[in-house]
């Protein structure tokens, strides 16, 4: 699996969607899309513990 | 230790395909697989309210060591006749939060997502059925609560891009 693109300026004024990160994730088969979601979701929880321990 | 706060989406999957449960994926997991880049914390189904298919669930349920999850850290489990209602059952289960859903924000039950789900591959045998990005657009639409009108540029775009609209 490639890395996920650079954010880049919207192509279309109606979105703020970042095209390029769904692109990339278009690319990916849907085992490594949802190995991305979990990936993700693991780091963001994560982060979410480390900054309420630092509370 | 403390409840999984993400679910382990993929140890759910498997769990209910290898079951055999009916079932169709709904939410920020359908939208993922079919290439958006959105990030959600649990597994949102619908299941097929065929009778023998709700007792597996509800087995399996019991396995997971299921239980609400607006009421822990008190445990009260989800018994078999919750699995019929059309409300949604938020779920914490030793594999993260499982949200099963008796019916959408449209009003559409089980019944109603016929030709409106998509079979996704994810595996050898290991097949899921999920709810259609044009369909998942429509639900967020009706539901019309902040957090899902502030996706829907998302959806859209990677509707377009799909280019299966």
């Amino acid at each position: 699996m490639s890395e996920p693109p650079r954010p880049e300026e919207p192509e279309t004024p109606d979105t703020d969607s970042d095209v390029s990160l769904i692109r990339w994730t278009l690319s990916l088969t849907p085992r490594e899309r949802l190995e991305v979601l979990q990936n993700n979701a693991d780091a963001i929880v994560r982060l979410r513990h480390a900054a309420a321990s630092q509370r | 230790m403390p409840p999984r706060a993400s679910a382990d989406f993929e140890g759910l999957l498997l769990a209910l395909t290898e079951r055999g449960i009916h079932f169709v994926i709904i939410g920020g997991v359908s939208a993922a697989l079919q290439g958006v880049p959105a990030v959600t914390y649990d597994l949102d189904i619908v299941l097929d309210p065929e009778s023998h298919n709700l007792d597996r669930a509800h087995e399996l349920l019991a396995e997971l060591e299921a239980c609400y999850r607006e009421h822990l850290p008190r445990r009260i489990e989800p018994v078999r006749s919750d699995l019929e209602s059309a409300g949604a059952k938020l779920l914490q289960t030793k594999l993260g939060p499982l949200d099963v859903l008796g019916e959408l924000g449209t009003g559409w039950r089980h019944a109603d997502l016929a030709g409106r789900t998509e079979r996704i591959e994810l595996g050898e045998g290991f097949g899921v059925d999920v709810l259609t990005l044009a369909a998942l657009i429509e639900v967020k639409e009706a539901v019309g609560r902040e957090k899902d009108h502030a996706v829907l540029p998302l959806y859209r775009r990677a509707l377009r891009e799909r280019g299966d609209h």
